[in-house]
């Protein structure tokens, strides 16, 4: 006991509290299982950053020296292979549980007053997502990932005002050289991250302090209770699906193990170049509408998306009805549609 | 659902997730670990040889460790130890080595292969004391010529300096002296003084014995080149060779891994290894070059190779890789078409004609010592087998201009006429020639049919907008030929006249027949 | 709706039910801990530097060049002497360094066992101790693998340079 006491007035933290703070009740609109999309991303970003960590032991973020890094990880080093392998299946099953849980949000008029907020922070982490995914995949220093890389930064170039600038910053001079890869790795593993983290801290402590939005279904009893604790009722839920997610990454890891294609060559642009399919959209929309225009309308896009629940308040006050569901579904099906045509390309 | 099921199905997922890590455990113990650049390993008996010889030669010993031999240990000791009694075996820092390395050195590791390949006819190069090459060698041009012309491909006999008493000189530190006109020597069919015959440093040159140099083309080119056998020029206007150069700079012949397969590690183009040496799906690499060709190509008179059908399946099922049955039966048609038009057409005769003219004793037993011996060699040491090996390979130039052209010519031109000089009043000799001459190949010199003559014509008078191209033999006044002042006149000297004693048979003798 | 209603109560009291919480509770925290420590297990083997890769194979001689009942020593690149002993069954290589006090040991062809001069230790053509000190202490000679290929005798082994 003295021992105990001992910890206690050393680190003054009462578990009792934590106990009952974790068991606030939650709506039960959450046992449903498409409600806990929102845990999967963190869940995953935890798997990524493990996964992360141990990769950047054996990984030199030098352009002569990374490709054969990441050979040597593939081939040479001890399960190297399914360390690199979870950390694709992950980031990939991140962008697709990102996605699908923002989708949920909007669809469920989730980001609506007092959660606007909330939903900017939730849209910056779906485009910090997407830039890890980018800055992951051109670490590789493949033929596609270099000139992925190049593609993009080129891209940037094209902004109006800024784009020149900002594009030389992203590459560390005005064309791709020895500082792009350095560049891209700190963001990967350096600010990205820390981003994440920021955001994500916020993002829950929205959810905290708002609580989440609830909803009623027509299959429930109006006498039971209207909710459950969240410790230990939601948080095993959330387990059920986390030891789910680590037998699915680790199965498609062995399974379909990332292969390693034909080093970056600055020299030769491979026939075909095609970014990662979470970016197939962008690249379709960039053969469509050309390249001026492509970046205006994107630039414009993610401006609504980030700050949607006031474009949303603005809509619903000109158009007199609310055009979140049926302006979402035109989108999504649009973006799948894009996305398709270009998997679909050769 | 209940907590409680809630969590026997967490624990229930998290043996399945203990499952799916034991099968990844497993999958990584299949794992083939490459990447792994092996040492090179200097053990016991080799390192003071190399510690020395890395001062002395540092060629040889940088290009020992950067090969093979270096990454499992074998040493400089390993091949050049010698035994008690051998004859080039002397003291070297404390230990009996001997300067040549041999097919029975080598062979003491590589026992299939140096057997196999002492068998080759690759290894028999050497043998060639009897031949014309060696009169021609030795004795037309001379013995240095020899020793440094032909025997460093052929190989030389090895041999020791003597002193007085017949007992081989040593030098003061007791090493044996080698005959410098037989070594250095690394010509592909020598003999050994330990009676092992060939090389193999003549394809796997040491010191390094890199295998990827042994399947390049340039390294059979040190001996298949020239006037007599172009093999490797042949292969280079070949399809095949076109293929190898791109396919080389685009570094899809993967020629350094240690299992090389057509049709599974490369597919691109062969080298001459592919066809001749290396291994495909269905047969393993053979070190007899010779296992999967059908024809000799290098006599007077092609022959068929001995079992020339089953080294035919060999060779096709090689080129099956690449080429459907048909393809590659065309092909054969037409190389064996080619072989055959050459020994009817030319050798043939031609050696009716030789032999006739030495049983008349219009030409001595001496070879090379009569025009018209240089003259038939030419034919067939040369130009016939560049006609018969660019067949054989698809070198079409090789085939027509450089081949079945100058081969008409040395016959129609050179042969024939100083055969007929020499036969001047042997009747039997003239005879033989004019037989030779009736032969259906050989008619149109005497009359060309008027439709063949017509064809000719008209197509210069099309393609040039000229007269004729071709002169028909003189005495067939060509008929419906413009009269000669449509010929161009001065402005086009080249064009030939025609030389009468060169198309017009002399007066013809009564065949005997 | 039963089963639903169970969800928002309160923890059960009642001896069966909290022995079935109390089993519940241990099959999930046991099947955490052995699959995640696992993984860490997997994790640590990513991490920790291999050596085992570093084998590789060395050329030490021919069978058809040792007799039968024979040794002969092997100099390793790293300076290591090791006998190759053949026997009927095979070959066995063994360090020449005695396990007791690092004496070099000799192999005698008379009787086929291995001597350590320093304090009369015997080991059998496997290595095994027979007397002597290394007896007493039941250390065997080292061994190393031997793998042939052919009439080719290779050692494997980490080589450094």
């Amino acid at each position: 006991m003295t021992a105990m006491e001992w910890v206690k007035s050393r680190f003054p933290v009462d578990q009792q509290s934590i106990i009952l703070r974790l068991q606030e009740p939650v709506p039960n609109h959450l046992k449903r299982w498409w409600w806990c999309l929102g845990g999967m991303p963190a869940y995953l970003f935890i798997i990524q950053v493990i996964t992360g960590v141990i990769l950047a032991f054996y990984y030199v973020p030098e352009p002569s020296r990374a490709y054969e890094s990441v050979a040597r990880i593939s081939h040479e080093i001890p399960l190297g292979w399914w360390v690199r392998s979870l950390h694709k299946w992950s980031a990939n099953l991140m962008i697709v549980t990102v996605i699908l849980h923002t989708m949920r949000v909007f669809f469920t008029g989730a980001f609506r007053a007092p959660r606007e907020l909330n939903w900017i922070f939730g849209a910056l982490l779906l485009i910090i997502t997407l830039v890890f995914g980018f800055t992951g995949y051109s670490l590789v220093y493949e033929q596609l990932a270099y000139w992925g890389a190049t593609v993009a930064t080129n891209l940037a170039d094209t902004v109006p005002l800024v784009g020149t600038y900002i594009a030389r910053f992203i590459r560390g001079g005005s064309e791709i050289g020895p500082d792009t890869l350095t560049r891209f790795f700190v963001f990967h593993i350096g600010i990205l991250p820390t981003l994440v983290l920021v955001f994500l801290s916020l993002h829950i402590l929205m959810v905290r302090t708002h609580g989440v939005t609830e909803l009623h279904f027509e299959d429930e009893d109006p006498k039971e209770k209207q909710t459950f604790r969240f410790y230990p009722d939601h948080i095993l839920t959330e387990l059920m699906i986390g030891v789910g997610l680590l037998i699915a990454i680790s199965a498609v890891a062995v399974i379909w193990p990332p292969e390693l294609s034909e080093k970056a060559n600055p020299l030769v642009t491979p026939a075909h170049i095609k970014p990662e399919w979470y970016f197939y959209f962008t690249f379709r929309w960039l053969k469509i509408a050309g390249l001026n225009a492509a970046v205006l309308t994107l630039g414009l896009a993610s401006a609504i998306f980030v700050f949607w629940p006031f474009a949303d308040k603005a809509l619903t006050r000109v158009f007199k009805r609310d055009l979140t569901v049926p302006l979402g579904i035109v989108a999504v099906l649009g973006i799948f549609a894009l996305t398709i045509w270009e998997a679909m390309a050769h | 659902m209940s907590l409680n099921a809630k969590r026997i199905i967490v624990g229930l997922l998290s043996f399945l997730f203990l499952v799916t890590l034991i099968i990844v455990a497993w999958v990584e113990g299949l794992q083939e670990r490459v990447g792994f650049d092996p040492l090179p390993v200097l053990s016991g008996d080799n390192r003071p040889c190399f510690t020395c010889h890395q001062e002395k030669t540092p060629g040889i010993a940088a290009q020992w460790a950067d090969g093979m031999h270096a990454k499992v240990g074998v040493g400089c000791y390993d091949c050049h130890l010698a035994e008690k009694g051998d004859l080039d075996a002397w003291h070297h820092e404390g230990k009996l080595i001997s300067t040549l390395v041999t097919p029975k050195d080598c062979g003491r590791c590589h026992k299939d292969i140096s057997a196999e390949f002492q068998k080759s006819h690759h290894a028999k190069a050497g043998q060639i004391l009897g031949s014309l090459d060696n009169v021609l060698g030795e004795i037309v041009e001379g013995p240095a010529a020899a020793h440094a012309g032909c025997q460093q491909c052929h190989g030389s006999k090895i041999a020791f300096q003597k002193d007085d008493r017949g007992e081989i000189k040593k030098d003061k530190n007791g090493k044996p002296l080698l005959e410098p006109t037989t070594w250095p020597n690394t010509g592909i069919g020598r003999l050994n003084h330990d009676g092992s015959i060939g090389t193999c440093s003549a394809c796997h040159s040491r010191h390094r014995f890199s295998i990827e140099m042994a399947r390049r083309p340039d390294n059979c080119g040190k001996c298949h080149l020239g006037p007599d056998h172009p093999q490797k020029e042949i292969y280079e206007e070949s399809k095949h060779g076109i293929a190898f150069v791109t396919a080389d700079q685009q570094g899809l012949m993967k020629m350094s891994e240690a299992e090389w397969v057509v049709g599974e590690t490369y597919n691109s183009a062969p080298t001459c290894a592919t066809c001749h040496v290396s291994a495909t799906k269905n047969q393993p690499a053979s070190h007899n070059p010779g296992a999967r060709i059908t024809w000799t190509l290098r006599p007077v008179v092609s022959k068929r190779q001995e079992n020339w059908e089953d080294k035919k399946r060999a060779m096709v099922d090689v080129c099956g890789n690449c080429h459907a049955p048909d393809w590659i039966a065309g092909h054969y048609t037409q190389y064996d078409n080619a072989v055959n038009l050459y020994n009817d057409k030319f050798a043939k005769p031609a050696k009716r004609i030789m032999d006739a003219l030495k049983k008349a004793k219009l030409v001595t037993a001496t070879p090379f010592d009569d025009k018209i011996e240089w003259t038939y060699f030419y034919l067939w040491h040369h130009e016939g087998r560049r006609a018969r090996m660019g067949a054989s390979m698809m070198a079409p130039d090789y085939t027509q201009w450089h081949g079945f052209f100058e081969v008409a010519e040395r016959f129609y031109q050179e042969l024939i006429p100083e055969a007929r000089e020499l036969a001047h009043n042997h009747p039997q000799v003239e005879a033989v020639i004019a037989q030779v001459l009736e032969m259906e190949p050989h008619r149109w010199k005497k009359e060309m049919s008027q439709a063949e003559l017509e064809r000719v014509r008209s197509f210069y008078k099309q393609r040039y907008g000229q007269g004729e191209g071709a002169h028909p033999p003189a005495g067939t006044p060509p008929a419906q030929t413009p009269p000669p002042a449509e010929t161009p006149p001065a402005a086009e000297p080249a064009e030939p006249t025609p030389q009468p004693t060169d198309h017009q048979p002399a007066p013809a003798k009564p065949s005997e027949v | 709706m039963d089963k639903k209603s169970k969800f928002n109560t309160e923890t059960p009291t009642d001896p069966a039910s909290t022995r079935r919480e109390f089993m519940s509770n241990v099959f999930m925290g046991s099947g955490l801990v052995v699959s995640h420590l696992f993984a860490a297990g997997l994790g640590i083997r990513y991490l920790y530097p291999s050596e085992k890769d570093a084998k590789q194979r060395l050329f030490v001689g021919l069978k058809s060049e040792i007799a039968p009942g024979t040794a002969f020593t092997y100099q390793a690149p790293g300076g290591q002497s090791i006998n190759i002993v053949r026997q009927t069954t095979g070959f066995i290589a063994l360090s020449d360094v005695c396990p007791h006090l690092g004496c070099r040991v000799h192999f005698e062809p008379s009787n086929g066992t291995f001597i350590c001069p320093c304090h009369d230790g015997h080991f059998d053509a496997n290595g095994s101790p027979i007397s002597g000190p290394p007896a007493e202490m039941g250390a065997a000679l080292p061994k190393y693998d031997i793998v042939t290929d052919g009439d080719i005798i290779y050692l494997e082994m980490v080589v450094k340079s």
